[in-house]
């Protein structure tokens, strides 16, 4: 028993081989998910080819020539990148407050940044339609100061869509990026401060790079997360605001146009799919703990 | 310009008071390093070792007291202007730049062209005989290694002090004893002022122009490794210096009672004021023999004692003995093949003119040997 | 830094972070004051005080009866998260074996899939599995919170020594019982909040849930987005503070376990 242990002992990090097939616990899942998840994706997507029958590559040629594909697809880019960008700044400044802050204040900010999170999100959508009607807290408070005489036209606009989706999407930023933080090495800003660096420059050449993983690997997730977005942008956006993900809706809901659907769910799929391959070290490193090897 | 062409900066600690959150951490330091000096700084965990080399190179700020480095006050100026190095317990290389980056860092915040730049990079490198190893990331290189790389991009920039908080405590004993040897060389041949953190005696010892012993925030004692090791001036240094033994008595006149009864002697030759002290011997300066009673032949004395338990190591063997005046100690005898048992009878050979006489309260007095 | 200078960098955080604070609790907090408000167009102030809104949601059968089906589903949901995620992060997290990390993709990719995808996916496929009302979308949403499961139990597992489960072996303990014995109580604070995570994901899911219920199955998600898209009804908002003050609940309960030294 000794020796058993000594030698587990003198291998180091490296795990013991136990018999028995190691991956026999993944067997189930991957059953059940081939079945419900990868069959019915499948499905749809070879609806792309195979609805009207024999459509080949027709879809997919209406998908980049059509203009209302366009303007939806146009509309799904531009929302998924303004939204990346406000929650990357936002979420690192806001995770870097968390870092500064106190230990109590360090708590609070927490909270606040959990309790979204937490929130159904459909309960949030409806509460920025509550916050940004024509007789919400915001006109009210514009009408009270007099900045303005009539109630200013919020909701329904595509800057409702990107605020509250910023505010649904920002614990995807925030929590990666405070991890990375608090791994941060307190000694490698004094080493820099010692070797001559100014605190600004000790922030901008050490800390941000070391702990920029938490920021890149959030902001794929939310890129991903905000390419597929259904329920924020039919909530609190117009008309002409809505994404991708309720033209596919639409085309299965109203216009049954399945060849349609499949053929843009299979854009949207691979396109959310390549980013995550892109970022996926990353991605695995920040939010699954994965050391890259 | 050569590495270490800059003079030396003498460092001065004058009444230096820290406290985290109310805990005080340093009571006080008074400390004059020369410039050129190595100076180590021994103590237990926590006593305020690390806590010292923050003040000094300005990552703390002290509570009082100043800080003068060259002469010139410190109070006040940030870490990085005061030109000192610092090399940290764990490397604390930037893991994003490879190893000439991280030895350009301080040249690069000090806005050094790049051609000189890489000529200093190539030169502070090949001193700790890491040339070749620029573009190598820190996770590419083996703990010693890193450890060189620290010590390069501490030095690259000429710093007049270097400060080192345990750099090998992360080493295994045989690099360490290597890395030792090369920083000592270092030291010798750049002549800059280092002060050095340890909790190793050995490596204090044998790296040390003079070392000073920490206890709980407050210096107990500063001194060349030999004054330290060989005469300690309180039972806290004797005990971390290493193994000893000690007998606890009375003095009076020119007597000495042992404490539990165990028997008396005369002092020969040694002044030792009256009233309760400790007689300490190093390990290696007690002799042992059959057994006897207690026995003052001269300068010399006899007592009888009982083995505890005793441990193999190489070419000695320690004992951990029982006096018969209660007090335990341990001694080292070369091995002869054979430990005694536990519970054997033997004797210990305590020669006078060796032992250091301590106080046996918190006071320390000088003793004439 | 002078003291100056630190105060004058922290009233420079604060006036950047507040903004974004309020951004975060408003949505979660506008709503209580609007649910308790006379009027009926959900306008600011709120004018009055009643409880009517909260009365006629705990009142009505419509809300009662999709609030039941919604925990039923959610619960089917995580018991078959945990049934199918368990063993998988315990695979992923206990040992090494070849194309692990693929695996690990592929089970956390339900998780990114755009839902409209999936929906319309399992709307074509699950009447032909027979996969209709409350199981089919109990199995949907075991797929997209079977991700959180894997990757709680993975993380828990991870912490897990591996010659901890060999030490009880050599302790005379057969293979089942260092499960029961060691594996299975190392790994349970992973395993609930998975298990948390993954009712949280079913009780809240719309999109699938739209496509996979029908108007006599509904859940309260569904039921809710009816009634948005109907109009302004304030019983959504007694609706909203009601799930609010359970999620809160069980967050700051979350939060005071996890706290525990382990
Ligand atoms: N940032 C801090 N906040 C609060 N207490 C601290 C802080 N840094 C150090 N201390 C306390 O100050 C005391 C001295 O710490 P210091 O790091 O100087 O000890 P040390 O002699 O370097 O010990 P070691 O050998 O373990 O490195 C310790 O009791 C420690 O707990
Ligand atoms: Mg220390």
């Amino acid at each position: 028993m000794n020796t058993v242990l000594g030698s587990l002992q003198g291998g180091g990090s490296r795990k013991p081989r136990l018999p028995r097939p190691a991956a026999l616990g993944m067997w189930p899942v991957l059953a059940v998910l081939l079945v419900i998840f990868v069959w019915p994706t499948v499905v749809i997507i070879s609806r792309s080819v195979t609805d009207p029958p024999g459509a080949g590559l027709s879809n997919f040629h209406r998908v980049l020539t059509d203009p209302t594909v366009l303007r939806f697809g146009w509309n799904t880019v531009r929302t998924a990148l303004i939204v990346t960008a406000a929650t990357a700044v936002i979420g690192y400044g806001y995770a870097y407050a968390i870092y500064r802050a106190g230990p109590a204040l360090r708590v609070l900010l927490l909270f606040c940044a959990l309790l979204p999170f937490w929130t159904s999100l459909l309960v949030r959508s409806f509460a920025w339609t509550v916050i940004l009607r024509d007789t919400g807290i915001v006109n009210w408070l514009l009408l009270r100061v007099d900045v303005v005489d009539h109630p200013v036209g919020l909701l329904r606009t595509p800057f409702a869509v990107t605020l509250g989706m910023t505010q649904i999407l920002l614990p995807f930023v925030i929590l990666p990026c405070y991890t990375a933080m608090m791994r941060f090495d307190r000694d490698l800003h004094l080493a820099a401060r010692s070797l001559g660096a100014r605190p600004s420059a000790a922030f901008w050449l050490v800390f941000f790079p070391v702990t920029r993983v938490g920021l890149v690997a959030g902001s794929i997730l939310v890129l991903v997360l905000s390419l597929g977005y259904y329920i924020t942008p039919v909530l609190l956006g117009g008309p002409g605001d809505q994404p991708i993900a309720v033209l596919i809706a639409s085309q299965v809901t109203t216009q049954l146009d399945w060849g349609l659907a499949g053929s843009m769910a299979a854009v949207v799929t691979a396109v959310v799919l390549a980013l995550l391959a892109l970022g996926w070290r990353l991605v695995a490193r920040a939010f699954l703990g994965e050391e890259v090897r | 310009m050569t590495l270490g062409s800059t003079s030396p900066a003498g460092i001065h600690l004058q009444g230096v008071r820290k406290s985290y959150r109310g805990q005080p951490v340093l009571h006080g330091l008074d400390l004059t390093v020369a410039a050129g000096e190595f100076v180590s700084m021994l103590g237990p965990s926590g006593s305020g070792k690390t806590t010292t080399l923050k003040v000094i190179a300005g990552f703390e700020q002290a509570d009082a007291g100043t800080v003068t480095l060259d002469g010139r006050d410190m109070d006040g100026i940030p870490p990085e202007r005061r030109n000192i190095g610092v090399v940290f317990q764990n490397y604390s290389l930037f893991p994003h730049m490879s190893v000439a980056a991280n030895v350009g860092f301080p040249l690069r915040m000090r806005k050094v062209g790049k051609q000189q730049r890489q000529e200093q990079i190539r030169r502070a490198l090949s001193l700790v005989e890491l040339g070749g190893y620029e573009d190598r990331m820190p996770r590419e290189l083996s703990g010693g290694q890193q450890q060189r790389v620290a010590i390069a991009r501490a030095l690259v920039f000429e710093p007049q002090v270097l400060l080192m908080d345990e750099p090998l405590g992360a080493l295994d004993r045989r690099l360490r004893a290597v890395m030792q040897l090369e920083i000592k060389e270092l030291h010798e041949r750049l002549g800059l002022t280092v002060v050095y953190v340890t909790h190793d005696q050995e490596e204090a010892l044998a790296m040390s122009d003079r070392i000073v012993v920490f206890n709980a925030g407050r210096i107990e004692q500063v001194g060349t490794p030999r004054e330290i090791f060989r005469n300690p001036a309180t039972v806290f240094v004797a005990d971390f210096m290493g193994d000893s033994l000690s007998l606890s008595g009375n003095v009076t006149a020119n007597q000495v009672q042992l404490a539990g009864g165990a028997g008396e002697f005369a002092l020969h030759g040694m002044v030792v004021p009256e009233g309760a002290a400790r007689f300490l011997w190093r390990s290696d300066a007690v002799r042992v023999a059959e057994p006897a009673v207690l026995d003052q032949n001269g300068p010399t004395l006899r007592l009888p004692a009982t083995v505890i338990t005793s441990a193999y190591g190489g070419d000695a063997l320690r004992l951990r003995v029982r006096l018969a005046s209660g007090d335990v100690g341990i001694v080292t005898v070369r091995d002869s093949g054979q430990a005694p048992p536990a519970g054997s009878a033997i004797s210990v050979l305590l020669d006078l003119s060796t032992a250091v006489a301590l106080p046996d309260g918190a006071d320390r007095y000088e003793v004439a040997s | 830094m002078s003291g100056r200078r630190r105060w004058l960098s922290r009233l420079l955080w604060a006036v950047l972070v507040a903004p974004v604070v309020v951004c975060l609790l408003a949505p979660s907090l506008v709503i209580i004051p609007m649910s308790f408000s006379r009027s009926p167009v959900l306008s600011f102030p709120p004018s009055g005080f009643t409880l009517d809104w909260y009365q006629r949601l705990f009142t009505s059968s419509e809300w009662i009866a999709s609030a039941r089906n919604s925990a039923t589903v959610a619960f089917a949901a995580t018991v078959l998260s945990l049934l199918l995620g368990v063993p998988a992060g315990l695979a992923l997290g206990l040992r090494d074996w070849r194309s692990k990390r693929l695996m690990m993709a592929f089970v956390i990719t339900p998780m990114v899939i755009p839902t409209v995808v999936l929906a319309i996916g399992m709307y074509a496929v699950y009447a032909r599995l027979g996969l209709v009302g409350m199981w089919g979308l109990a199995a949907a949403h075991a797929v997209i919170a079977v991700p959180f499961v894997v990757i709680t139990t993975m993380a828990a597992a991870r912490q897990l020594d591996p010659t901890l489960l060999l030490a009880a072996r050599s302790l005379g303990a057969l293979p089942w019982q260092v499960f029961l014995n060691v594996t299975l109580p190392s790994i349970a604070r992973g395993v609930l909040s998975g298990a948390v995570f993954a009712f949280v994901t079913s009780w809240d899911e719309v999109v699938i849930a739209l496509f996979l219920t029908d108007p006599t199955f509904k859940t309260l998600p569904v039921q809710m987005w009816n009634q948005l898209s109907q109009g302004v009804d304030p019983t959504v908002a007694a609706l909203a503070t009601t799930l609010l003050g359970l999620t809160t609940l069980l967050m700051v309960s979350v939060l005071a376990t996890s706290r525990r030294p382990r």
